[in-house]
């Protein structure tokens, strides 16, 4: 266990130090990459400006009621198309292959029905979120094992028993890691939406520190944007393995929708 | 079985619908003030003489407030952006918009009006850096040039000089949508592109210790000194519904500019604070011997012919307008008589 | 099977059709569907528009490539030595995970403002998820299988030609088709938003020139892609595991 720890470490130090080193002696423009301590220096700075609560807010706004929608969708959408065999047949290639379009795509169409405000970027990560859930839904759905719900009636359960004991735990631990994947794309997809047309945001602000080469100020933005990504991720992860804590998690098939 | 799991899901699926029922969106300011009549306004590149001044002005003596509105501004990245933003409805006018862009968007049936005038001639400069070894624009044959985006006046620019030396027989240059003067300064700087656009008086200064050089001006890329390259456009379901609040806020456009040119060092201190900026107010003062009262008047909007005939051109309308399209798209009956 | 997906997409196309014609939808936002599939026809044969496919493929094709075999071999090393796994497979995770692609401006001053810092950024994205797969999946082959591989005295090498790979090769696919998704996305994605490259950049043009027509063919012409190169993979996957 410390080696794995100590290997950790050390690979963050030996990233730090390259990069420390590799600004300072001019290795790398200034403009590309700033030394390590200048970036982490701004980091203060960034967060301490005024518009900094606003953008935080905002971005946080439109991730988490755009998950919220896409999950909405993506639980109905999913429902449905678990709800028999035939269905998830039919249904399952087309949400597949639709998923596997960028949904920046549809992003300009969103602008021109929602406007250049939140609003679309609320739709993107919406619909960006909808799809993974929609197959993790799907999926747990098809996969409540047959045995269990025999064996639960078997010993005579309710169907309120049956909702608490069986279904619920059976489908609970996909789901949720659909739901922490819609939420990781909503993330991406809003941030990323914010940089082409916004007036506020942590997308939005980072790309205006670009454009104004306040390079360190971007990266440090960008840095803490990671970390409050990073904690969201390691929050819900928790809450599932906390959930789930019955079943087994594993990199599944509704990775393989974005 | 699966019914029930279905019900259970859609059931979490209301759930969810109530807590986002329950947030309230950020940057909706709920305070409108009692009489006042909120109208949305966008442009781009607030920091720029042209478009953020006459805005920070008005807010800042008040001519909005004495007049009855309460003024919100959007910035978009410029030219058919703040188009966008007006088709969606999201800003009821846009100040400072290209004219071809406008054009370009009606002629696809965007529901927009050209209103009035904003900016007589092209304005715009080109920088790059030293070492480039570019010097005037016949150089800028086959480089790449930044603009702000598809449409704005700075892309018409780099269009137009491209037309210009193909003509010459020298190859095309290739236009790249960068953004606002600072965007560009950093592409430049990180050789992203060869030449940068700028409004005076950004970037004047280290033109002037050689840290830039000037190697293209709009004054010389084609006849546009008495063209409005950049005019105000309005949403036609706002101009339906609120004729007057259209008239009031080009009169206070009108407003904001004279007093503007009265008052050159009070503007240049407000310019500054509002627009956070680092330059001194000697250098934005200078910004005054690039421009007379006359191009930044919002009628007569001269030039009409040759914004079509550019539209057309460079690709944003398929053919010219007939003289139906015409008197439909610019309207300037909003204008204020004087 | 498809053939009833097929007629329920043609339903709903049919129904916006009606829609637009009778101006309950506003033409302005959504144009006729029979203009933007004789759209998407006619743009097969058009030269422009093959080059802008072409720019996009290409980039796809290229930072696939990049992420495929270094993702793979990465994940291999991964796997291979343990403690290495271990450390590092969380932060693996954990990248995959975060916004990346906010990290687009770099790539543009190390490469330039052309389709090299997409391919780049695209790259470097997609080998996370190869990297995950790959090492799951051999993680995952079933001790039973190599005990027996073992007890045949088989040498390293053949254990791992004859046992291991083709074992752990439908999950590494798997992890292939999400890398070749994720490419896709970021090529495209980064395409719109910097206005260069291919069918990106053909989407945001359109969207800027109001021309709506454009814009729905160009988002057509990339779900038919999105779907022929999953398909594609599919169809390889197939014939890898005969």
């Amino acid at each position: 266990m410390k080696w794995v720890w100590a290997l950790r470490l050390g690979a963050v130090l030996l990233f730090l130090g390259v990069w420390e080193v590799a600004a300072r002696t001019g290795l790398v423009l200034d403009t590309v990459l700033p030394p390590a301590t200048e970036v982490f220096g701004n980091i203060p700075t960034v967060a301490g400006r005024p518009s900094f609560g606003l953008d935080v807010y905002a971005s946080l706004y439109e991730v988490f009621v755009g998950a919220a929608i896409g999950a909405l969708i993506g639980f109905v959408i999913g429902a449905v198309m678990g709800s028999t065999a035939y269905l998830y047949k039919l249904l399952d290639p087309l949400v597949y292959y639709t998923g596997a379009v960028p949904k920046i795509v549809l992003f300009p169409i969103l602008i021109l029905f929602l406007g250049t405000g939140v609003e679309s970027k609320v739709g993107i990560a919406a619909i960006s979120a909808a799809f993974p859930i929609a197959v993790a839904t799907a999926l747990a759905l098809r996969e409540v094992k047959p045995i269990h719900v025999k064996a639960a009636k078997a010993l005579g359960a309710s169907q309120t028993q049956m909702y608490r004991f069986v279904y619920a735990p059976s489908v609970l631990g996909p789901v949720l890691g659909g739901v922490r994947l819609g939420l990781g794309v909503a993330i991406t997809a809003s941030l990323l939406a914010e940089t082409k047309v916004a007036n506020v945001g942590l997308g939005f602000r980072s790309i205006e520190y670009y454009s104004r080469l306040q390079i360190s100020e971007m990266y440090a933005l960008l840095l803490l944007v990671f970390m409050g990504a990073a904690v969201i991720n390691l929050g819900l992860s928790a809450l599932i393995r906390r959930a789930t804590h019955y079943q087994q998690q594993q990199v599944g098939a509704t990775a393989t929708v974005a | 079985m699966r019914k029930t799991l279905t019900t259970m899901t859609t059931m979490t699926a209301l759930a969810t619908s109530l807590t986002v029922a329950a947030c309230s969106p950020p940057g909706s300011s709920g305070s409108e003030e009692e009489g006042l009549t909120q109208v949305n306004i966008a442009f781009s590149n607030p920091t720029i003489f042209t478009t953020g001044l006459p805005y920070y002005v008005a807010i800042d003596q008040g001519f909005y407030e004495d007049a009855g509105l309460q003024v919100e501004a959007t910035f978009t990245g410029g030219g058919a952006e703040t188009v966008q933003a007006v088709v969606s409805g999201s800003a009821d006018i846009g100040t400072e918009t290209s004219g071809a862009a406008a054009i370009g968007a009606y002629v696809e049936g965007a529901p927009i009006k050209i209103v009035s005038a904003s900016t007589t001639g092209l304005d715009l400069q080109w920088f790059a850096l030293p070492e480039s070894g570019l010097t005037d624009r016949s150089d800028l044959a086959g480089r790449r040039m930044g603009y702000s985006a598809t449409g704005s006046s700075s892309h018409i620019g780099v269009l137009a000089l491209s037309e210009l030396l193909e003509s010459e027989g020298l190859p095309p240059i290739q236009a790249e949508a960068i953004g606002g003067p600072p965007d560009n300064l950093t592409a430049v700087q990180t050789g992203q592109i060869d030449a940068g656009w700028t409004q005076p008086p950004f970037f004047l200064e280290e033109v002037a210790n050689g840290e830039l050089v000037l190697v293209a001006d709009g004054a010389e890329i084609g006849d546009y000194a008495d063209v409005a390259m950049r005019v105000n456009i309005a949403n036609i379901s706002f101009l339906e519904e609120d004729p007057d609040a259209a008239r009031t806020f080009l009169e206070v456009q009108q407003q904001s500019w004279d007093w503007i040119f009265d008052n050159p060092e009070e503007a240049v201190k407000i310019w500054q604070e509002s627009a956070d900026l680092e330059l001194t107010e000697e250098v934005l003062l200078t910004t005054f011997d690039y421009y007379e009262r006359e191009e930044l008047r919002i009628a007569p909007l001269d030039g009409q012919d040759v914004l079509i005939a550019d539209a057309v051109d460079f690709g944003f309308a398929e053919e010219p307008l007939t003289d139906e399209q015409v008197s439909e798209l610019f309207d300037l009956s909003y204008v204020p008589e004087d | 099977m498809w053939i009833v997906r097929i007629v329920m997409i043609a339903i709903f196309l049919a129904l916006v059709e009606v829609a637009v014609r009778t101006e309950i939808l506003n033409p302005f936002f959504v144009p006729e569907p029979s203009s933007v599939l004789a759209g998407m026809a006619s743009s097969v044969t058009d030269g422009d528009f093959l080059g802008m496919v072409a720019i996009t493929l290409g980039a796809v094709l290229l930072a696939f490539a990049i992420a495929g075999i270094a993702g793979v071999l990465l994940g291999f090393v991964l796997w291979r030595v343990r403690p290495l796994g271990d450390a590092y497979e969380p932060l693996v995770a954990a990248l995959f995970s975060s916004p990346i692609v906010l990290l687009y401006p770099i790539f543009l001053v190390i490469f330039g403002r052309n389709s090299a810092a997409i391919i780049a950024l695209a790259a470097l994205f997609a080998v996370l998820p190869t990297i995950l797969f790959t090492k799951q999946a051999l993680s995952a082959v079933n001790r039973t299988l190599l005990n027996v591989g073992r007890s045949l005295s088989m040498s390293s090498w053949n254990l791992f030609r004859h046992i291991m790979l083709p074992a752990a090769a439908p999950t590494i696919f798997t992890g292939l088709r999400i890398a070749l998704t994720y490419v896709l996305i970021v090529v495209v994605a980064m395409e719109y938003i910097l206005q260069i490259g291919g069918l990106g950049r053909l989407v945001a043009e359109s969207a800027l020139l109001f021309r709506a027509t454009d814009l729905y063919v160009s988002v057509g012409l990339i779900v038919v892609i999105s779907a022929a190169f999953i398909w594609l993979i599919n169809q390889l996957e197939r014939l890898a595991q005969r």
